[in-house]
């Protein structure tokens, strides 16, 4: 969710998207494709290297202008650039800080170690789990992952795999929050299945209620 | 022509008349009854919860937990409800006791009932959910239409 500028009335740009990080990978695909050095693509589009920079190095979104001079820079469709089915795999750059928290708390609501996960990603792919090696590890305010880092993780975990690539939704986080808080619970109290009846789609703070009923309930006989 | 909707539907009665069967449930069991039939079928103990903090369950009229270790399973309700609606509620989850297919469940299993609302339910989860809450009307119905119940209404 963005967060609303009174100054300016609109709402601030934030973080770029899954798909803006998209339409990201194939301006660079492209570009690679068309034989063209990123001098030459910035100068075609008319666009200065600072302000490409924070778009590649997945800071601020590209905006649909950008798409359209791009777009006429590299000789393709604008529909091409903004497709996001045509980008396979694509880096972001992510807050090292509270995305390796995240992945922390899921290592702990699989009662699993963080050696545990990397392992499991090393048999997969050792490129991811050396890249979630250095999520873990990360000194810095800034980490790139390839996106498909971020999915196996959220695999492994049995979570939305926007818990990790769309970190700033407040509703995905909410509930996945509340999810691991039940599954917390359920570990805690020994229960092994729930099953609910629910009149449309449960709440987080449905499930946050079943989980403290659970915390609450009296010690096994 | 019997359409994939006419075969859930047969599937659904035929596993509820099952559960039913199971528990030898008939009418004119009280529900403290038909709760212990449901214990003594499955060999299990169960506990009915009357919650009374609920301002967080929003759409949730009921849940059951399970303790497979122990055997042992809890079936909470609002406490605010009117005890037919309640004892509903709680029959749904007796029905996932009963029904074949969930006599034994995963860790993290998790359903929830109107599942029209609920797209992502899987068709076997879909017809889990139907199997339940045909169970829940049959017991309603065991308990309610009885002439037991008719003619201590007078």
């Amino acid at each position: 969710m963005g967060v609303y500028d009174r100054n300016v009335g609109r709402g601030a740009v934030g973080p770029p998207s899954r798909y803006s990080r998209r339409v990201v990978a194939n301006v660079d695909r492209l570009r690679r494709a068309k034989g063209l050095t990123v001098g030459e693509l910035l100068s075609r589009a008319g666009m200065t290297k600072s302000y490409y920079q924070s778009r590649a190095g997945f800071s601020l979104p590209y905006n649909t202008n950008d798409i359209e001079a791009l777009a006429a820079a590299l000789g393709v469709a604008p529909e091409e650039v903004a497709n996001p089915d045509s980008a396979p795999r694509v880096e972001m750059r992510v807050p090292a800080a509270p995305l390796a928290a995240r992945v922390r708390r899921l290592v702990h609501s699989q009662g699993a170690t963080e050696n545990d996960l990397v392992d499991h990603l090393d048999e997969i792919d050792p490129a991811a789990a050396e890249s979630a090696r250095a999520l873990l590890a990360a000194a810095t305010n800034t980490v790139v992952l390839d996106e498909e880092v971020l999915r196996l993780i959220t695999h492994w975990a049995d979570v939305p795999t926007e818990y990790l690539t769309d970190y700033t939704d407040d509703a995905v986080t909410d509930r996945t929050d509340a999810e691991l808080e039940l599954r917390d619970a359920m570990r805690e109290a020994g229960a092994s299945a729930i099953q609910f009846r629910a009149l449309g789609e449960m709440s987080p703070d449905a499930l946050r209620a079943i989980a403290h009923s659970l915390r609450s309930r009296p010690p096994a006989t | 022509m019997v359409t994939e909707a006419d075969e859930m539907l047969a599937r659904v009665q035929a596993r509820a008349d099952r559960a039913i069967q199971r528990a030898g449930l008939a009418a004119g069991m009280t529900f403290d009854q038909v709760v212990h039939a449901v214990e003594q079928a499955l060999e299990i103990r169960l506990r009915i919860v009357p919650e009374t903090d609920t301002a967080g369950w929003g759409t949730l009229t009921g849940f059951l937990t399970y303790f497979a270790d122990r055997r042992e399973g809890s079936i909470h309700v609002r406490a605010s409800d009117a005890a037919i609606y309640s004892q509903f509620a709680a029959s749904h989850e007796l029905g996932h006791l009963l029904d074949d297919a969930h006599c034994s469940g995963a860790l993290h299993e998790r359903s929830s009932v109107s599942p029209h609302d609920n797209p992502l339910l899987t068709t076997p989860e879909y017809e889990a959910e139907l199997v339940a809450e045909h169970i829940a009307h049959r017991i309603a119905r065991l308990l309610y239409t009885s002439p037991r119940v008719a003619e201590s209404s007078w």
